[in-house]
């Protein structure tokens, strides 16, 4: 392309200082948008992942065996470790389970560990001062340290069974007494093996590749654990497995936060459209002031292509600068962002993170769809004939789109109603209702310039009585282009819908939250582990005052030996060995389920029955009525059961059981003893000290794996991603609220530009300064006001519509401020968008525009 | 008679060329009733002086008195006003407001003036009568001809019986024809009205419709004839 | 001497609303290289509709315009545009100059837009200013010089590609006396030195019409009267009596 056509393209950019910067501005926001949320929320996630691993150690699963017994040789840790997903695996030793504590008036418990990495990730046996114990050396907690006034370097004297006397020396001391009752006294695995005599593994830890997919996790994590499980049973033991993704599962208000990502990447998207919007507006706009001058061009023999590039070089100026503030923008929104998470609704996030390759994408994707936007307005361009340039009168719009308007838009809007109404009556599928909607969304945006022509003839007839020859003057000003003035009202409508279904969407989610909260906890506390633990603790629990409990035992690993259809699946795999004992009228963290066959009653299920749930009946074959016979793999029992009933639920929490029988036939049949999971009600008790004396039991090593959930801290969480996702909202519609502003402001200055002559001649014959503001204002109102009632009934329909697609009409009413608030606010919009323009065109001088041709 | 116009040693320079004088020590006088033409060549300054006259240009030196007031006196919004009350304007361009019909423009100064709703309708439609137009009173001006929207521009002159009529080439842009049906307008105006008409023009002929010719040539203006005083 | 410029049975109507509005009506009309005509007529008759049609601005709607033996009618706007780029040189009333550029870069601008390279016209572009009196003035925007100097950049930057056509549409509508002398007499003297070139120049004032070789009456979108200028062998001298002949003549013919 010629130098000189970039000389003229960058000169007619730079010709209009104040309006192209607010242009800029404008368009800026979407980008600006895009960039905020992209940040904070990879910001988030990264926080989240390094918090969990800071908090619970950066380790996926971690085993041992709860009895004495034959532990895991070499040979079978090497097959652990060649899993497909598994990175690394270290052996621990417990020597001595379940043993009495022995030596000093405290009690001592022994753990060999390899000095690894992974050792090092299990926080309980974490060394703070001195190093990792060599051989015949040891670290020992705190309270040990002190009591018996050792320090780094001292020679002590343990006694092993088998052994006698040892004589060590302290090597270091852990960072923490994980527990009140015991000691911990950790040692060198492979010096700790020779003294005890035990060659295995009683217990390890693994950590998975970082980079995996979610499914090629969940497989190998599955893979994992049902290997281990197996080979405990074979050895007749018991294992607990304990899996670091159950941990905190819900236990951070960013997890809630993650689920509305989605949702938030879509209302920027929405904003990069409404940038779109407007650079095509502003583009028209500067287009059609310099009609003349283009004309001209023409005239002296400029060709097609070269106009062409000067309006493509126009929009690259737009989109490059625009995307540039936008992403400097951004950043410091993200900023801002932080700061108010952190300091006013404590969500927890450490730093921003500012990766450049996502920040690249957004900016080259950003500035080639802009910078092709301006294609449209440069097709334009090439038809301009040269005698526009002697022409001055401007262009009014075309007849032919009138038509358009005037009978597609009507037939829409009518068709779009008659379809809800028949859905309605009929019964229809309930998403026919958003069609509907959708449909009468966009019939009213086509009507626009007939709206635009009827509030001419409105305003001709009543408002004229009162507000005087000004309002006919605008309205027909108004729809003398209309389409341009279709545009601003569109962009309204546009602001007022994304408004509406965002609020609706922030309800959705509070209520969703809450539901999810609510059905998940439903007592105050929750101890649970997927793995299992010993019913001492509910023992314990029992005798604390003042609450109420209920105890629920953990599955079975029952396989299934008769199942018609005979697959490999994870599900399949799962399905036979998730036997859980409950009582399924009664069990409240099973709900929000139906019974699609037979059904659930408990004195049926204590008689060998078993109710299956719908993926379990589909997966292994089974129908009401059926034999399953389960294998007891400790005992070589088989027991049979008879298909109660078939369930499908909507919130089967915590890995999801596939059978349910009663806790009676577990404990009788499958010699199911351990707990999954205890619920507590605080009744009379005091909540504070409830929880500090179950936090005291939760440390003894034995129960590591159970985890302590607080409703009323649940609960916080999600309302604190409610709000975050409010805020985010918030400014998403305050950032296309401003676009749509802009786009009127650029409306208005050029059509008072153009219009120059005809405001002179007034101002000549007359008229005040103050009238002619008026006049202006009036314009510029008049539209906003019909963009604001545009977008309130399409808005308002759309939304109740989709209300009723998923059977809540009456949350319609929820809308109702934002509605009336559009509808009250749409012509201050206008006001305020107008002023400029007003206020520029009463400081004019009226002469020297009259003579000129 | 009384003078609705006094103009008294009227100097004017464009701002960006302070060495070139448009209007030198102008100075004229026009009674009621007159018919005044003021002749002179493309850029003798004659649109200049209309526009100093009509108030439209900010006077830079001498004194103006328009219907006894001094106008240098009014600013912005009194001004306004005062052309309002007291002027009518008839440009070469016509300048008729694209978004309203023959009889909204006629009416439009009314409106200004806030002049009742059914007394500005009858004034409108006995002015455009007046002019010959009343079959075209809804019409837009994009729909008029030439000599037609001149004619609705001479009906809004008048919508505010102003004291007196100023019109810059009004036939400029005009046809043999449809300038001969606009000078009748403005002669009949004269003769029948007794309307204060200044014209100002590069066309000699108008000339003889006039009472007062006064000639402008490089900024100095002088008295060619004059009937009323001879 | 070469015809440049032929016009055969030109004739233009414009349809507004139902009607038809003839504004030209079967005009003939040759120009030689080195002639400077003047079309006058009052408004309304079609002179300058008649000027669009010759230089390529828009296209007739019966008849045949022929610019250095091509024929409009064969061209589409593409090359229309490379046409006018190349052929002729415009010189309006009002808003001849682009407001972003500078006196120079407003000269260079056909040529530069053409592809050719600024080295190759500079030295002629700065002396076509210089020539306009502009030497001073190269580098100002439009908006500091007055109304005849825009005109003067206007015509260096139609005679710097050196066509062999001058178009003009009241150029001097806008300038006093003084000046609007000025601007006509280097219209004239561009057209015979250092390169013949033809000027049609459209205009209702007599004294404008006077500097011309040739004088075209235009009434009601006939021609209705051709009269050539009996001093014309002579360069120099101001044009009063020619323009009497042409004043008396033109009252003639609107009586």
């Amino acid at each position: 392309m010629n130098a000189f056509v970039w000389k003229l393209g960058i000169r007619f950019f730079a010709a209009r200082k104040g309006r192209t910067f607010f242009s800029i501005l404008g368009i800026s926001l979407g980008i600006l948008l895009v960039t905020a949320v992209q940040i904070v929320f990879t910001s988030l996630n990264q926080s989240y992942d390094a918090m969990q691993r800071q908090k619970y150690g950066n380790y996926d699963v971690l085993a041992y065996f709860q009895t004495d017994g034959q532990g895991l040789t070499n040979q079978e840790l090497d097959q652990l470790k060649d899993i497909q997903g598994v990175e690394a695996l270290q052996p621990i030793l417990y020597p001595y389970q379940n043993r009495l504590p022995r030596y000093f008036s405290d009690s001592l418990y022994d753990v060999g560990l390899t000095d690894s990495y992974l050792s090092r990730q299990l926080k309980n046996y974490d060394i703070a001062q001195g190093r990792f114990p060599l051989p015949h050396e040891v670290a020992l907690s705190p309270g040990i340290m002190s009591r018996h006034h050792l320090h780094i370097g001292s020679a002590i004297q343990l006694s092993f069974p088998h052994r006698g006397l040892v004589n060590l020396t302290v090597s270091g001391e852990l960072s923490s007494d994980s527990q009140k009752n015991f000691g911990i006294a950790v040692y060198d695995y492979a010096w700790l093996q020779k003294i005890t005599g035990i060659k295995q593994a009683t217990g390890i830890v693994m950590k998975l590749r970082p980079n995996l997919s979610e499914n090629r996790r969940s497989l190998a994590l599955n893979t994992f654990t049902n290997t281990l499980y197996r080979w405990a049973h074979r050895m007749g033991r018991t294992i607990t497995i304990y899996t670091k993704g159950q941990l905190g599962a819900l236990g951070n208000a960013t997890n809630y936060i993650a689920a509305f990502l989605p949702l938030l990447k879509g209302l920027s998207v929405t904003s990069i459209v409404a940038s779109i919007y407007i650079v095509i507006s502003t583009l028209q706009i500067s287009l059609q002031e310099r009609r003349k001058e283009y004309a001209l061009l023409r005239l002296l023999g400029v060709n097609g292509r070269q106009l062409t590039g000067l309006v493509l070089i126009e929009s690259l100026l737009y989109s490059v600068l625009s995307t540039l503030a936008g992403l400097a923008l951004g950043i410091g929104l993200s900023l801002v962002i932080k700061t108010i998470s952190v300091q006013m609704f404590h969500v927890q996030m450490i730093d921003l993170i500012i990766s450049w390759q996502p920040l690249g994408w957004i900016a080259l994707s950003g500035i080639a769809v802009m910078s092709a936007a301006g294609l449209i307005p440069a097709r334009q361009v090439r038809c301009l004939s040269p005698i526009e340039a002697y022409r001055s009168a401007e262009p009014s719009d075309d007849q032919e789109d009138d038509l358009v308007s005037a009978i597609v838009a009507p037939s829409l809007i009518l068709l779009s109603l008659l379809l809800v109404v028949l859905t309605h009556i009929l019964r229809f599928h309930p998403v026919l209702y958003v069609v509907g909607g959708l449909g009468f969304v966009v019939g009213v945006y086509v009507w626009i310039p007939s709206l635009l022509q009827g509030s001419a003839w409105l305003s001709s007839k009543f408002l004229r009585h009162l507000f005087g020859s000004q309002i006919l003057m605008a309205s027909r000003n108004i729809v003398r282009h209309r389409s341009k003035s279709a545009l601003c009202v569109g962009a309204l409508m546009l602001t007022i819908l994304i408004a509406n279904a965002g609020i609706l969407l922030l309800h959705a989610a509070e209520a969703a939250e809450t539901a999810v909260v609510s059905s998940n906890f439903p007592h105050d506390i929750t101890l649970n582990s997927l793995g299992g633990f010993s019913p001492a603790l509910a023992t314990q629990v029992g005798r604390l005052k003042g609450i109420d409990y209920e105890e629920f035992t953990t599955g079975a690993f029952a396989q299934v030996i008769n199942a018609p259809r005979k697959n490999s699946g994870i599900n399949f795999y799962s399905a036979i060995r998730s036997l859980q004992g409950t009582d399924l009228q009664t069990d409240k963290r099973i709900d929000h389920f139906r019974v699609v066959a037979g059904n659930i009653d408990s004195r049926r299920l204590a008689h060998n029955g078993v109710v299956l749930t719908a993926s379990a009946a589909n997966v292994l074959g089974f129908k009401v009525g059926d034999n399953v016979s389960f294998k007891n793999p400790l005992t070589g029992r088989t027991t049979n059961l008879q298909v109660a009933g078939i369930i499908k639920g909507t919130t089967i929490p915590f890995g999801a059981p596939f059978l349910y029988t009663s806790p009676a036939v577990m404990a009788r049949d499958f010699s199911v003893r351990d707990l999954q999971n205890i619920q507590i009600n605080v009744t009379t008790g005091n909540t504070g000290e409830v929880l500090q004396t179950l936090r005291g039991l939760l440390r003894n090593p034995q129960y590591q794996n159970v985890e302590l959930i607080n409703k009323l801290n649940e609960k916080q969480k999600a309302q604190e991603a409610v709000l975050l996702f409010g805020i985010v909202l918030g400014i998403t519609i305050l950032t296309i609220t401003v676009i749509a502003a802009i786009v009127l402001m650029n409306h208005t200055a050029s059509a008072v530009r153009m219009r120059f002559r005809e405001l002179a001649t007034l101002r000549a014959i007359g008229m005040t300064k103050g009238r002619l503001i008026r006049l202006i204002l009036a314009e510029g109102m008049m539209i906003s006001t019909l963009g604001g009632l545009a977008g309130t009934v399409a808005g308002g329909a759309l939304a109740y519509l989709a209300l009723m697609a998923v059977g809540h009409p009456s949350g319609v009413w929820l809308l109702i401020p934002t509605l009336c608030g559009s509808v009250l606010l749409s012509p201050l919009l206008g006001l305020l968008a107008s002023w400029s323009a007003a206020a520029w065109a009463a400081r004019q001088e009226i002469i020297g525009v009259l003579s000129d041709q | 008679m009384a003078a609705v116009l006094l103009a008294d040693k009227i100097t004017h320079v464009y701002p960006s060329e302070p060495g070139r004088h448009i209007l030198r020590d102008v100075s004229m006088q026009v009674e009621q009733g007159e018919f005044a033409v003021i002749v002179g060549r493309s850029g003798s300054g004659k649109s200049t002086l209309l526009q100093v006259l009509g108030t439209m240009e900010p006077l830079q030196a001498g004194a103006l008195w328009l219907c006894g007031t001094e106008v240098t006196q009014l600013k912005d919004d009194g001004l306004a006003r005062f052309r309002l009350q007291n002027l009518g304007f008839v440009f070469q361009s016509f300048h008729l407001i694209d978004s309203l019909t023959a009889v909204e423009n006629v009416r439009l100064p009314m409106e200004l003036a806030r002049l009742p709703r059914r007394n500005a309708l009858t004034r409108a439609s006995e002015l455009l009568d007046l002019v010959g137009l009343s079959q075209r009173s809804r019409a837009f001006p994009s729909q008029l001809s030439g000599g037609e929207q001149q004619r609705v521009a001479i009906a809004r002159a008048l919508a505010n019986r102003p004291a007196m009529i100023l019109a810059d080439e009004p036939t400029g842009n005009l046809d043999r024809e449809a300038a001969d049906v606009v000078l009748g307008v403005f002669e009949d105006l004269h003769k029948h009205q007794q309307v204060t008409i200044v014209l100002v023009t590069h066309d000699t002929a108008i000339c003889d419709r006039a009472d007062t010719v006064w000639r402008m040539e490089d900024g100095v203006l002088s008295l060619a004839r004059s009937i009323a005083r001879q | 001497m070469n015809v440049v410029l032929q016009a055969e049975r030109l004739s233009k109507t414009f349809q507004t609303g139902g009607e038809a509005f003839h504004a030209v009506k079967g005009v003939d009309l040759q120009v030689k290289l080195g002639e400077f005509i003047a079309v006058m007529g009052p408004s309304g008759s079609g002179k300058s509709t008649l000027l669009h049609m010759l230089s390529g601005l828009e296209r007739a709607t019966d008849g045949r315009v022929t610019i250095c033996d091509v024929d409009l009618k064969n061209c589409n706007d593409e090359e229309l545009t490379r046409l006018r780029g190349k052929m002729i040189g415009f010189v309006f009333q009002f808003f001849n100059l682009i407001p972003v550029l500078s006196a120079y870069e407003n000269v260079s601008l056909p040529m530069l837009m053409a592809g050719h390279k600024e080295s190759a016209f500079r030295e002629r572009a700065t002396w076509l200013l210089s020539r306009m009196g502009l030497a001073d003035h190269m580098h100002k925007r439009p908006k500091e010089l007055s109304g005849g100097q825009q005109q003067r950049v206007a015509i260096a930057r139609a005679l710097l590609p050196d066509p062999p056509i001058l178009v003009a549409d009241e150029p001097t509508g806008n300038l006093d006396t003084k000046t609007a002398m000025d601007v006509l007499q280097l219209l004239r003297d561009a057209c015979r030195e250092p390169q013949p070139h033809s000027l049609v120049l459209v205009t209702h004032d007599p004294r404008v019409a006077a500097y011309a070789n040739r004088v075209i009456f235009l009434r009601d979108g006939e021609v209705v009267g051709d009269i050539g200028n009996p001093s014309s062998a002579q360069a120099d001298g101001t044009p009063f009596a020619f323009g009497r002949v042409i004043q008396q003549e033109w009252e003639a013919l609107m009586a």
